[in-house]
């Protein structure tokens, strides 16, 4: 068992210092200040130990680094988490999206810091033990318990009307987990265990490989999410705060993707072949709406969501587009997009804390020169704009969608031109000046919050210039697939 | 290479320069890194002229796909240099224009924009590949965008930016849509020239769908007739922007766009057909347009969508060669006219209705000539500049095409040039027309202003000898009178035109029915009734029928309603609510065993 300690050092981390952050004490600065150091060193280690799960990961193929998570053979229980290829990827995300996160709420959060750290490193906890996961229980609980403190993280450091808001997102969770569950048990039925590797040797009549898509198909319609199912996502990203939208796009609503990757779609094989033009168009639906309703938000936040929104009917696209470019430009895509959006929020924040609204602003790049900046650089990443790191991803699967049917590359570009009208309807004015409310003077962005724009601008040019290591990171995750047919 | 860098330096160093509230020569950073970029692609430009030199640099890899590695570089050869050098001479001259001509707080965002834009423009027509083509591409739009709303403060200007903007991505999702016909072929992600022409075969129908997906990818970018962008919106562009970015930036990428995907049309006769009649379209189009308004930008706005729309003309029926070369001549002029309406607006204190202009030939005598010798060059006059390049454009359109095509274009230039003369009487020739006061009161003109337009005219007089190489061989003895006869003809539109608009006089020569004719032309109330309003309205009506009420509303109330249902028959009794959770865990596990067994 070659690396025993690094996977399950990196789970534990998370937990341990959550752990440890109920047990400062002191006054409300003095407690502060400790949670966020003991946060940061955290996730700072978990991001280390990720990088260098990295380094030594090579290109396999396999899982490269594994141990036993829970062995209790009294019960017949026995579950393994293991990292390989695409594990490693979503551990790379997830790990960075966390630190960042903490980084950013240093000066977002103002009350119960040492509560808003521990949900975080909690929510990092679950996240990365579910795409460790190599037990589809496991994998399952991991999930599902993530949204509790993404749910608190929301309900108590939302931004207007986090009554409703944490609802609504609980609401569709539970929807989504409901087919997520059946899924996982019709799988642990057919199989006789809940071990992946089990579960993907195991022998499925069509009708199980159907039902088993359908259910993860429903399960991703809420929890990705696909059109009409969409409506908890828009609230959560313009209310939570900025590590919470993080987390909840950049990761919680990707993990589904995870799911069709590593086990759906291997499971389900040529059955679903049939019904992969009819999952293209309603993934092309939820971009073109997404696009369409941007276009008459006023709301800028509203206007980042439904592009969320468009850029997931996109990653829908790529997965069931199907072929090897699709699938990794699809993955290439998400991360992209999560960088992008963590940028965004972290300018929305920053911008929220200066000026107390978003909507209906003018004039910012003259009041706030280095916030105007990073909010409109942001946005162009968000946006995919050309040489962005989200636009290769697209490019990638427009070509896939393009060799299938000419008219779904067409659509979806449509989709993302709607988008680049939807933003810069609003730009001239929200940047520039213009008829409405311009910010009074104010500090532009401090040192910490530079230094977060820094970081992921040099991960922006990483991405965008050299996605080459990435890729075949990617690629090592995605061949497999292909190779078993 | 690294001076191709220079002028994306000078933009970082302004941008950072203007966030750390430095002060710094604003203008002689932008100079000295446009002029050191200029200097070296024309040092290029000539060795490959003269010793057929090459030039590729390969910056970093990007990205391996299905084994084939693309990377950032410059690959330039004959068509690039020229390109590139004509490019960075525009902006050039354009800045030192801008100097003089915009208020101090406005430079310092031009010329960062100007650089940027003119490295974003290198970097397309250097590239290699589609990734870097259409960041280049893009990203030569925003900053296109970007110089549009240098004057922000005015409400038409930011009206104008955005649907600048729209227009032109939404154009794009043709270009794209090309592309991918073009990579399917080929199968790597290389673009052309670097694509061979022979490894992709059309059929008449796919090479036509491709070449009016081209087209219309391109018809924002040059300005041709249907193209959802009015010509208003770009003369809302101040004028060192508008002799920048629509002459060499965006047009020169349009032409170049247009120039490599010819080759895989070229032997298409209905294809090259369809070009000449968009051409044509367009340029008839362009000449209403210049004669019907009054406003001195979008009077050279019709007129430059006129030349392009004479350029894809000569491309459909004399080759890309041609038509590259056409591109350069009449832009070169064009772009130096567009800088010298911009000193009499500025010797007008802003006043751009050239109905209110006049008897200036005699205040402004050196703008005047220079004025007029730009003019000439654009319209093709005998002895002054062009006049040679015309004459080969007609030679080749007589010879590749006939002389009915060759006599088409002649009316078409002849047009143009009436226009040309409409103009040039309205702001210099005609009666004075404004209040004493304001011609009395003239702004001085200084060296700054004129310095570039010189330089311009200078270059277009020179063009003669630059297009010395003739596309064609030398014609029989006939053929050469008939050339020489339709050169006349197209550029006495100005003499003709001159004397028409003296005898006028005052009157308005084209009513509010000249004026309809235009709006109609330009399609845009049709694109707004067809296109823009229903798609709001159903995007609307999607975001306050669809869903919304019932997933955000209804929904969540039904649930709560069962919740509430749920708690009225437990009583709120804690001892119930444990009971069922036991019942469920139960049935659960229950399940489970089940399953197992």
């Amino acid at each position: 068992m070659p690396h025993f300690s690094l996977i399950f050092i990196m789970l534990a981390m998370p937990l341990l210092g959550a752990l440890f952050l109920l047990f400062i004490r002191g006054d409300e600065e003095r407690t502060a200040g400790n949670a966020y150091a003991v946060s940061m060193l955290i996730s700072g280690c978990v991001f280390l130990t990720a990088l260098t799960a990295w380094a030594f990961f090579g290109a396999h193929k396999t899982d490269v680094f594994s141990a036993v998570f829970v062995n209790m053979p009294a019960f017949k229980v026995s579950m393994r988490v293991g990292m390989d290829a695409l594990t490693l990827f979503f551990v790379l995300l997830i790990s960075f999206l966390t630190l960042l996160s903490v980084f950013i709420s240093r000066k977002n959060v103002k009350t119960k810091v040492r509560e808003y750290m521990f949900l975080t490193l909690i929510a990092e906890s679950f996240l990365l033990t579910a795409v460790c996961a190599r037990d589809l229980f496991l994998f399952y609980a991991a999930f599902e318990a993530a949204v509790i403190p993404l749910f608190l993280l929301i309900a108590l450091w939302g931004v207007e009307r986090r009554a409703v808001t944490p609802y609504r997102f609980g609401l569709f969770a539970i929807v989504g987990s409901v087919f997520l569950l059946s899924g996982v048990f019709v799988l642990y039925h057919q199989a006789g265990s809940s071990d992946f590797n089990v579960v993907e040797a195991a022998a499925f009549t069509p009708f199980y490989r159907k039902l088993v898509f359908g259910l993860f198909l429903g399960a991703m319609a809420f929890k990705a999410p696909l059109f009409p199912f969409h409506f908890w996502l828009t609230d959560s990203l313009a209310e939570a705060p900025a590590a919470a939208g993080v987390l909840i796009s950049g990761v919680y609503s990707k993990l589904i993707f995870y799911a069709f990757v590593r086990f759906v779609i291997p499971i389900s094989g040529a059955e679903i072949e049939p019904a992969l033009p009819y999952l293209c168009c309603w993934a092309l639906a939820t971009a073109l709406y997404g696009a369409l309703i941007a276009g008459v938000q006023e709301d800028i936040r509203f206007i980042a969501g439904f592009a969320h929104l468009t850029q997931t009917g996109l990653l829908a696209l790529g997965l069931f587009c199907l072929t090897p470019e699709s699938v990794r430009g699809m993955l290439f895509l998400s991360a992209a997009q999560a960088v992008s959006m963590a940028a965004f929020l972290l300018a929305c924040g920053a911008l929220w804390q200066r000026v107390g609204y978003v909507q209906n602003i003018v004039g910012v790049l003259s009041v706030f020169p280095y916030l105007g900046a990073v909010f409109f650089l942001s946005s162009l990443a968000l946006l995919a704009f050309p040489p962005m790191p989200a636009f290769t991803g697209q490019f990638l699967i427009f070509q896939a969608a393009f060799a299938q049917n000419k008219a779904f590359a067409a659509l979806g570009l449509t989709a993302v031109m709607l988008l680049y009208v939807a933003f810069f309807k609003h730009f001239s004015r929200f940047l520039f000046g213009g008829a409405g409310e311009s910010p009074a003077s104010g500090d532009d962005l401090g040192a910490r919050e530079r230094a977060a724009a820094v970081l992921l601008g040099a991960v922006f040019l990483y991405l965008a210039l050299t996605p080459s290591q990435v890729f075949r990171l990617i690629a090592a995750a995605v061949d497999p697939l292909f190779e078993q047919g | 290479m690294f001076f191709l860098f220079l002028p994306v330096i000078a933009a970082c160093v302004l941008f950072f320069a203007a966030c750390l509230k430095r002060q710094i020569p604003v203008f002689a950073v932008g100079f000295v890194c446009l002029a050191g970029a200029f200097a070296r692609v024309g040092a290029m430009s000539l060795k490959n002229v003269f010793q057929g030199k090459i030039y590729t640099c390969k910056i970093m890899p990007f990205l391996t796909l299905n084994a084939v590695e693309y990377e950032w570089g410059f690959s330039f050869t004959r068509t690039e240099l020229v390109l590139a050098s004509f490019i960075l001479f525009v902006a050039l001259l354009s800045l030192v224009f801008a100097k003089s001509y915009l208020q101090p707080e406005k430079t310092n965002r031009y010329t960062m924009f100007l650089c940027a834009l003119a490295f974003c423009v290198l970097t397309c027509i250097g590239s290699d590949n589609f990734f870097q083509f259409f960041a280049g591409w893009e990203l030569s739009v925003l900053f296109a965008y970007l110089l549009l709303l240098l004057f922000f403060e005015r409400q038409s200007v930011r009206r104008a930016g955005n649907r600048f903007f729209v227009c032109h991505v939404l154009s794009d999702i043709p270009l794209f849509c090309a592309f991918y016909i073009l990579m399917s072929k080929t199968g790597s992600f290389f673009v052309p020239p670097f694509v061979p022409v022979d490894s992709v075969s059309f059929t008449p129908d796919q090479a036509m769908a491709f070449a009016v997906l081209a087209l219309v990818g391109l018809s924002v970018k040059l300005m041709l007739f249907a193209s959802p962008l009015p010509l208003t919106e770009t003369a809302e562009m101040c004028v060192p922007v508008l002799s920048f970015v629509a002459t060499a930036a965006l047009g020169g990428l349009g032409i170049y766009a247009l120039y490599n995907a010819y080759a895989f049309f070229a032997g298409f006769r209905a294809v090259r057909i369809m070009l000449c009649a968009v051409g044509a379209l367009t340029a008839a189009a362009g000449i209403v347009a210049a004669l019907c308004r009054d406003d001195f930008k979008n009077v050279l706005t019709g007129m430059l969508s006129s030349q392009f729309g004479l350029v894809l003309t000569v491309f459909g029926l004399a080759g890309r060669d041609a038509g590259f070369c056409a591109y350069i001549a009449l832009m070169l002029p064009m772009s130096g006219l567009i800088l010298a309406a911009g000193t009499v607006i500025y010797a007008l204190r802003a006043q751009e209705n050239i109905t209110r202009m006049g008897g200036l030939g005699a205040r402004l005598p050196a703008l005047f000539w220079i004025t007029g010798l730009l003019s000439l060059c654009c319209v093709g006059f005998p002895a002054v500049g062009t006049f040679g390049v015309w004459q080969d454009l007609y030679a080749a359109l007589y010879v590749k095409g006939n002389f009915g095509f060759a006599l088409s274009f002649a009316v078409l230039s002849f047009g143009l040039a009436w226009a040309f003369a409409r103009m040039l009487y309205d702001v210099f020739f005609a009666p004075r027309r404004m209040m004493l006061s304001a011609v009395d009161e003239l702004r001085p003109v200084g060296a700054g202003l004129l310095i570039p337009v010189a330089i311009v005219l200078t270059a277009a007089l020179c063009q003669e000898k630059i297009f010395e190489q003739s596309v064609l061989d030398d014609l029989s003895r006939s053929k050469a009178l008939a050339v020489l006869a339709l050169s006349l003809v197209g550029c006495s539109g100005l003499c003709f035109g001159l004397l028409y608009f003296k005898r006028r006089k005052n009157e308005q020569p084209f009513g509010t029915a000249g004026k309809r004719l235009v709006n109609l032309l330009s399609l845009a109330p049709v694109y707004e009734a067809v296109i823009v309003r229903p798609c709001l309205s159903f995007a609307r009506a999607l975001w306050f029928s669809v869903g919304t009420e019932v997933w955000l509303e209804k929904f969540p109330r039904a649930v709560q309603r069962l919740a509430q249902a749920v708690q009225k028959r437990q009583n709120g009794r804690l001892s119930s609510f444990f009971t069922a959770v036991l019942a469920g865990l139960f049935l659960l596990t229950a399940a489970l065993i089940g399953m197992k067994g």
